[in-house]
């Protein structure tokens, strides 16, 4: 079953999939590229800059891949109106999870893209003394805050239309309620609250706020 | 004769649309045709049937199993038909084979190559890139290859062409023959059920009008031509519609007729002529009953 | 943070540059010190609008914040805060005297916040009384400072930045100061300098591409020498250029002002006073002073505490991954034990 539905997610998101795993792949690549040899003095100032430089397109990249799984993972049934995936003899919450664990494969796959591309690239590199390489600790952010992404918005993709709908309602309110407190002066505004809250820490976004450096201290 | 399906008081609202104390008994066994004009309600019981939807009051047993509690086992013996194309467009027609072949235990897949042949399906073609025709022949194909022993068919042949509706119409016939599964099938289509159940419920306005055999369906509504002047009160059948038919004629729809009801009339105002109904003028005339219970018109 | 947009704030912290470089922040320092100057008039003007108009006073010692009615419990509440943080920060004795402008906190008309953070409403009126207090100070660390205050806040994160900026600039002493040589630490921190400064702090091939960072309004004069450097290396020319007003810190002014409170929270009681004492005392005597510590020892510290907050990679602190996990977790349960229908 697993691999049945592994196959329909693939079929469903693999563009988006080849695309952000080949990004992965060549991003750690790219970004250490063109550097100097190691006896230049501005050496570890080019490659700190260049892993500085790149940092912001890993959580970029696992972002845009949380985005096309979870959206990959509901496209069939919603086009469907779920009626093949309900008509099926499993439990639902069976269903889902096997739905999910495809999603999350090949997210795991384009998080090993990224281990092996910043893999090759660190040894691509000499490192100065006192500074580390981190591709295990890079793809493991990487794949963490992919999860978690993924999961919100597998959450939030697979609601029923009428949980949708509230939700809708409620963002609704909360934008409006911002232009009304704005408008009045009250110094407060719900949809600034409810970013903060989402990405402060231990906040399920805030594992996006971080050092994504390839090469550091 | 256990009963596959038993379905008992059955509630189900949403806006502009209501199921009301719907009772419907389709036999083990049966080839149970489910009729009702557009809108009747066909599709949002069978939804209901398989759990797709959630009933306001009422119960469901299919197999003697409750829906939605025993669904997942419910499921894994019933083959559906759905009116709209309900598998993923992306796949192609051998992926949703495996698609569907790995949620199914009993999947014949020795029965699907036949009936991929026999319907020349293109296997590597998408889903969504299939004819119509196609497509429904497929959708037959998964449910019957699954051998499931209830087969739910909704409208499974509307919008098809002569030629396919009737290779896909004996498939399900030579299906139902090896195995004596139970059939719901859905249509608007009279003719086509005419030849195919031997059950025969009828819906309209989310309620049920009838629910009988087929022969006695077919048998018991007649039109009667009579002498102008007859009484219908306490005739031993009742009279569905009544108009007037040429000078001193009148034509009457009945229902509940039996060939010695003949001699009822008697001499005064004798019967001329008892002709039969076709399943679509009894159908249409046993909505209009249903519609109208008063059992005149003008 | 932009605090009004919270979706650019989001995408802004993605994209935003975690470790600022110094050739921005040379760019920056210009602005900030401008900024200080505007942020003086604009103290004075908001003093003189804030006796005008608002309805009510709150007083914590020196620190009078003018607010209105419905705001003075919230105003008074975190101006007891900030000022204990200001005495514990400069001492009883320095902010029993200090000048501090009249904070206006809201209008007359303000009401209360909703979900205001009293917390955070105080280290904000601290943030202002403390910098008030150092620009009394200014002469004595504003070329060291380059014209910023020392601020009151020094996050983890900032120093992560300061590690990293030790071990990236080309200076000469910064590895050796990253392990722990304090004496390398003073070369790197400008507390220990020769005349040759940029000879101290750089190797020659490292100076054409210092002139590249130059930025800023420069003389004719200037421009050519910067020229001259950047594509010829010319030695004379890379050091008119490179004076130690225009050239890049081994460690940037962060890095300084995190020294400096170091030597404040060493020092404890009458730190501030022994660091901003009268007579003609070299800044690191001064900060040896306030420390109550020979300055390698405060140094060794001060190395300590950057190499305790240097980074660890991208998978550290690892209870982050856990919290995603348990996130991932808690939301998965949530859509597994939805509904069947739809």
């Amino acid at each position: 079953m697993f691999r049945a539905l592994l196959w329909t997610q693939w079929r469903e998101s693999r563009i988006a999939v080849l695309l952000l795993a080949a990004i992965a792949l060549v991003a750690p690549v790219l970004s250490m590229n063109r550097l100097g040899p190691a006896t230049e003095p501005w050496h570890a100032w080019d490659l700190l800059s260049a892993s500085m430089r790149w940092s912001s397109s890993y959580p970029i990249v696992a972002l845009l891949a949380a985005i096309a799984l979870a959206t990959g993972a509901w496209r069939p049934d919603h086009r469907t109106r779920h009626v093949y995936a309900l008509s099926l003899p499993i439990r639902r919450s069976r269903y889902l999870l096997l739905r999910y664990a495809a999603g999350l494969t090949l997210l795991l796959g384009i998080g090993a893209a990224l281990l092996a591309g910043a893999t090759i690239a660190v040894l691509r590199v000499q490192v100065p003394p006192l500074l580390h390489t981190y591709p295990v600790g890079l793809a493991l952010r990487f794949c963490m805050a992919g999860l978690v992404a993924y999961t919100l918005l597998f959450s939030v993709s697979g609601l029923t239309p009428r949980a949708a709908r509230l939700l809708a309602a409620l963002l609704l309110l909360l934008i409006i309620a911002s232009l009304v407190a704005d408008l009045l002066g009250l110094g407060w505004n719900p949809v600034e609250r409810a970013m903060d809250a989402l990405l402060s820490p231990y906040s399920p976004l805030s594992i996006f706020r971080a050092r994504w450096m390839l090469v550091d201290v | 004769m256990t009963d596959t399906i038993q379905i008992c008081g059955l509630e189900y609202e949403v806006p502009g649309f209501a199921l009301r104390d719907l009772n419907l008994t389709v036999p083990s066994g049966a080839v149970f045709g489910f009729l009702g004009p557009n809108g009747a309600g066909k599709t949002t019981t069978i939804r209901l049937l398989l759990g797709l939807l959630r009933p306001v009051g009422g119960s469901i047993r299919v197999f003697g199993e409750e829906v939605p509690k025993g669904i997942v086992s419910i499921l894994s013996r019933v083959g559906y038909v759905p009116e709209r194309p309900h598998l993923y467009p992306n796949l192609t027609v051998a992926e949703a084979l495996s698609l569907h072949a790995a949620f199914h235990r009993r999947f014949d897949h020795g029965l699907a190559t036949d009936l991929v042949a026999r319907f020349t399906l293109p296997m590597n073609r998408a889903l969504s890139r299939l004819s119509k025709g196609e497509m429904g022949k497929t959708m037959i194909l998964l449910a019957l290859a699954q051998r499931p022993e209830l087969l739910v068919l909704d409208e499974p042949t509307d919008g098809l062409d002569p030629v396919v509706r009737r290779e896909a119409l004996h498939a399900i016939l030579d299906y139902v023959t090896d195995t004596g599964a139970t059939v719901l099938i859905s249509s608007h289509l009279v003719h086509e059920l005419e030849r195919f159940c031997d059950w025969i419920g009828v819906l309209d306005q989310g309620t049920i009008v009838a629910q009988l055999p087929m022969q006695e369906f077919k048998s018991g509504l007649k039109r009667l031509r009579v002498t102008a002047g007859a009484s219908a009160a306490e005739a031993p059948f009742s009279v569905i519609a009544r108009g007037e038919a040429g000078i001193g004629g009148e034509v009457w729809t009945v229902r509940g007729w039996e060939p010695e009801m003949s001699a009822w009339f008697g001499d005064a105002y004798p019967l001329r002529e008892v002709m039969d109904l076709d399943l679509e003028e009894a159908f249409v005339e046993l909505l209009r009953s249903a519609r109208n219970p008063s059992g005149r018109e003008a | 943070m932009c605090r009004r947009w919270g979706w650019a704030a989001a995408l802004a912290l993605l994209w935003a540059n975690p470790l600022a470089a110094q050739g921005q922040a040379e760019a920056l320092r210009r602005v900030e010190a401008q900024l200080d100057s505007m942020r003086g008039v604009a103290e004075l003007r908001a003093s003189a609008l804030a006796a005008a108009s608002a309805t009510d006073t709150a007083v914590a010692g020196r620190l009078r914040v003018t607010t209105s009615v419905p705001l003075r419990p919230l105003a008074q509440a975190a101006a007891d805060q900030a000022w204990a943080l200001l005495v514990r920060r400069f001492g009883a004795s320095v902010t029993s005297r200090a000048t501090i402008p009249v904070i206006q906190f809201g209008d007359a008309t303000s009401s209360p916040l909703a979900g205001a953070d009293t917390s955070e409403v105080a280290r904000g009126f601290e943030r202002l009384a403390s910098d008030a207090i150092w620009r009394h100070q200014g002469a004595l660390f504003a070329e060291w400072l380059r014209g910023n205050v020392p601020g009151v806040e020094f996050p983890a994160s900032d120093r992560a930045v300061i590690a990293e900026e030790l071990l990236r600039t080309p200076a000469r002493s910064n590895r050796a100061c990253y392990q722990g040589d304090a004496a390398a630490c003073a070369v790197s921190l400008g507390l220990r300098v020769g005349p040759d400064t940029l000879a101290e702090w750089y190797l020659p091939e490292a100076w054409p591409r210092l002139a590249t960072m130059v930025g800023g309004q420069l003389s004719g004069l200037e421009t050519v020498s910067k020229q001259q450097c950047e594509q010829a290396g010319d030695s004379a020319a890379c050091r008119a250029i490179l004076t130690p007003a225009h050239v890049l810190l081994p460690v940037s002014v962060g890095g300084r002002r995190f020294l400096l409170q170091e030597a404040l929270d060493v020092g404890g009681d009458g730190a501030f006073e022994r660091l901003t004492s009268a007579g003609d005392l070299a800044l690191a005597d001064r900060l040896s002073n306030a420390a109550g510590l020979p300055l390698d020892s405060l140094l060794t510290r001060w190395s300590t505490a950057i190499r305790a907050g240097a980074p660890h990679g991208p998978a550290q602190p690892s209870w982050e991954l856990f919290l995603a996990a348990a996130w991932s977790a808690l939301l998965l349960l949530v859509v597994l034990g939805g509904p069947r229908w739809r």
